[in-house]
């Protein structure tokens, strides 16, 4: 069901006009540490090179007018 | 038109297939929905059209809940289009009305209405009169896909920022029957505060529309500040077909893909 | 089975959305606004949209009551009617009619707001009267 809601959500973000890079969904058991260390330091460097939420600017640039 | 649907109506009072008629009334120019219980009460009956077709629809099938849930035993008819009859059918799948007990009459929208709605399908399979009117493919749609990524944004913060949280999107959607509302709970989203979270609140309210939306067009015409809201369930309607092959309202043995758990999809 | 929808205007403020209140057996359950209103056209506010909400609540007072010692009694109209009047001929006389001050309810009728500023301007002197619903 997740997962569903995922591949909906991706698409529904891009419309949004929100890059759906910003969303990943991974399977991690508890029993993986080395593997969630891998996803999420991944993952970060994934967001730092997309750079700040662009939602923030839209919303600041919203409270000017 | 109407006449062919008020002697339906009357014939299926008469051979008793049903108790109640739930339809639109004029009265003293007001269009507003009416319980018919006795075919002499037909006289002012309405198809919701004044000043250009269509342009006092009712939620009809939403009526209808309350109605069945307290006379669970009892038949209706109902006046359908073609967006109504799709959201019973999905009301019939969630189980919140009894399919046996509600005899639909639907009638086509004229072109001019679909054309204005963007309908796929703007007419009813329980067609008692007219002809089936051709389906359009929404352009709206393809303006917003064609500003972006930065200009959506742009787009869509701008509509919601103008949101009063009237709820109204909500309160009039016929497929929106949840007793206990995200949007109403208090830890997500804090009373009091207007617009709500932007762009969070509608972006989870269409999240929800997801395999459940059947594109009346209600919700945007509910809204009194004018967000394009049917434009964006669209989107979410085109996402969930093109994804999982399902629009709601449209095939009555197929359930949301959201409601039944499946394989997982591959990467 | 009666089910009905009964045209009306909403009580909150001086807009006047037409809507529906919608009555199944007596008791209604829903406010659906009127599309053919020329002044809300189908929609509504939040306040609108819950207007029949009040008729049912809980918290709403059915009978007058009076406040002695912190509590809450229920008492006749005569009492709490004399007990208010005597009050304020009392604060009257003691600080001036400007003392006093009166808020009017858009959920009255026209007739009944016009008597309460009645009652401030002519009765109590005061021009402190106003209106919750003020746009």
């Amino acid at each position: 069901m997740t997962a569903k809601r995922i591949r909906f959500l991706k698409e529904f973000l891009s419309f949004s006009g929100i890059e759906p890079d910003r969303l990943r969904l991974e399977w991690v058991s508890s029993a993986e540490a080395t593997r969630f260390v891998e996803v999420i330091t991944d993952f970060i460097d994934q967001v730092k090179e997309l750079g700040p939420s662009p939602l923030k600017a839209a919303l600041a640039a919203q409270d000017l007018n | 038109m109407k006449e062919t649907i008020i002697e339906k109506v009357k014939d299926l009072f008469e051979d008793s297939r049903i108790e109640a008629f739930l339809g639109l009334k004029e009265e003293n120019g007001q269009i507003g929905p009416y319980l018919f219980t006795d075919p002499k009460d037909l006289e002012g009956f309405s198809l919701g059209d004044k000043e250009w077709p269509g342009d006092k629809r009712y939620p009809l099938s939403k009526i209808l809940i309350a109605l069945a849930q307290k006379y669970p035993e009892n038949r209706f008819g109902i006046l359908v289009r073609g967006c109504d009859e799709r959201a019973l059918n999905e009301l019939f799948k969630w189980n919140q009305l009894n399919e046996e007990h509600v005899v639909m009459v639907g009638f086509p929208c004229p072109q001019e209405l679909a054309e204005a709605c963007e309908c796929p399908k703007p007419y009813p399979e329980s067609l008692v009169v007219g002809e089936k009117v051709k389906g359009i493919k929404s352009k709206k749609v393809e303006v917003i896909l064609n500003m972006g990524m930065e200009g959506r944004l742009k787009y869509w913060t701008e509509r919601f920022s103008r949101c009063i949280k009237c709820y109204g999107c909500r309160n009039v959607c016929p497929v929106c029957f949840c007793n206990e509302c995200e949007l109403a709970n208090d830890d997500l989203i804090p009373s009091g505060e207007i617009p709500p979270e932007n762009p969070i609140f509608h972006l989870v309210r269409a999240a929800h529309m997801a395999g459940r939306c059947i594109d009346c067009g209600l919700c945007e015409e509910a809204c009194p500040v004018g967000i394009p809201l049917r434009t964006l369930y669209k989107k979410v309607a085109d996402i969930v077909d093109s994804e999982f092959g399902y629009r709601p309202g449209y095939q009555k043995d197929q359930k949301s893909p959201f409601n039944i758990l499946g394989e997982r999809p591959e990467d | 089975m009666q089910l009905k929808h009964v045209l009306t205007i909403c009580p909150y403020c001086g807009c006047g959305c037409g809507i529906y209140l919608e009555v199944l057996d007596g008791e209604i359950i829903r406010t659906i606004p009127s599309k053919t209103s020329p002044v809300n056209q189908g929609r509504l506010c939040i306040k609108g949209w819950s207007a029949h909400e009040f008729v049912v609540s809980p918290k709403r007072l059915k009978r007058p009551y009076l406040r002695k010692q912190e509590k809450l009694h229920e008492a006749s109209w005569d009492e709490v009617l004399d007990f208010t009047a005597s009050r304020l001929r009392e604060i009257r006389e003691k600080h001036g009619p400007d003392s006093i001050a009166f808020l009017a309810s858009a959920k009255c009728t026209n007739e009944e707001n016009y008597l309460l500023q009645k009652l401030a301007r002519a009765a109590i002197g005061t021009n402190n009267i106003d209106h919750c619903a003020r746009l």
